[in-house]
């Protein structure tokens, strides 16, 4: 009987079935994408990337994971790690359809800072990120996904989208700004009334 | 919201992932094209052994490695049929056997084919 057979997939943790994985486990890698599917899929589309789009990219980042499983260490978590091979993969693509320079420079933000966000952290779990990155500049978006969802550090975002690190802190640091406005507790209060005049 | 908390739970937000009400069919296709890889390195891999089995026969033809072969595997194979004699037992007649030293070679050969699908067919079950 098998490894696989006798202990349920589901209920082995990551590292377990990345060692499946490097013995050529097809079904154990088949449980991590499973798990980790959505996350990237979904960081991809925050970066902004079509659905279409990302979820090809995202079977591509998978696809290299699996050839690359022996090389992970498990110094971060698999679900990082396949995060950022997706991220390098969606720039590369971005670079070779040369929509890189939406990223290079922005205008500033419409938004003139003149509100500021609430306080309360407790409605924090009711934000809308995807809502409120739609909002945000492509640059803006693909700063702040690559830091926050990616986990890369800004000179690595620099490095992944060939654009200086000065102008990386600067989009996450409008990024920034707009998110906390957009994702204040009582920003759909705002919206309505903006909407109302 | 101070700006360490904001960060703090931007990360969470982004670390939640969406829900996808496609992601089994994701994984699926995922998984698909994994088998699909995993068939065409096995098919390129046999090619790639078959082409490099016949250029050997072919090579070994040309310099006539066949016949030294045969010469050689004749005297090697009596004297494998009579180390094995010693440990087998007498009524099996081995050394009797009618069959030369080519049968030898083609047995052991089979045998390393055999255990290397037995450990491919082993290292996907695992």
């Amino acid at each position: 009987m098998s490894i696989q057979k006798a202990r349920p997939l589901a209920s082995l943790h990551d590292m377990d079935l990345v060692s499946l994985s490097v013995a050529g486990g097809r079904a154990a890698f088949g449980e991590l994408v499973r798990r980790h599917g959505p996350g990237v899929r979904g960081l991809l589309r925050r970066i902004g990337a079509e659905p279409d789009l990302a979820d090809d990219v995202a079977q591509d980042a998978f696809l290299t994971a699996f050839e690359q499983i022996a090389e992970f260490r498990g110094d971060g978590s698999f679900a990082g790690w396949v995060k950022r091979i997706a991220v390098r993969l969606h720039i590369r693509r971005w670079k070779k359809d040369r929509r890189l320079d939406l990223v290079a420079e922005t205008p500033e933000p419409v938004w003139d800072g003149s509100e500021q966000p609430g306080d309360s952290t407790s409605q924090a779990r009711h934000m809308d990120l995807d809502t409120a990155l739609a909002a945000l500049s492509p640059a803006e978006r693909a700063c702040v996904s690559l830091c926050f969802g990616a986990g890369m550090s800004h000179a690595e975002a620099a490095e992944a989208l060939n654009i200086p690190l000065g102008t990386v802190k600067s989009h996450v640091k409008r990024g920034l700004e707009r998110l906390k406005h957009q994702l204040a507790p009582n920003a759909e209060a705002r919206s309505e009334q903006d909407a109302h005049g | 919201m101070a700006d360490h908390d904001f960060k703090y739970q931007l990360e969470r937000l982004f670390n939640t992932p969406p829900s996808l009400a496609d992601s089994e069919a994701f994984a699926l296709r995922v998984e698909a094209r994994l088998a699909k890889g995993w068939q065409m390195r096995n098919l390129v891999l046999g090619a790639s052994g078959l082409i490099g089995g016949l250029i050997a026969v072919r090579q070994a033809m040309g310099l006539n490695l066949y016949g030294r072969l045969e010469a050689f595997s004749g005297l090697e194979a009596r004297q494998a049929l009579a180390g094995f004699a010693h440990w087998t037992p007498s009524h099996l007649g081995l050394p009797l056997w009618p069959f030369g030293g080519e049968a030898i070679w083609m047995s052991g050969g089979l045998m390393i084919l055999a255990i290397g699908f037995a450990l491919i067919r082993l290292l996907e079950e695992v």
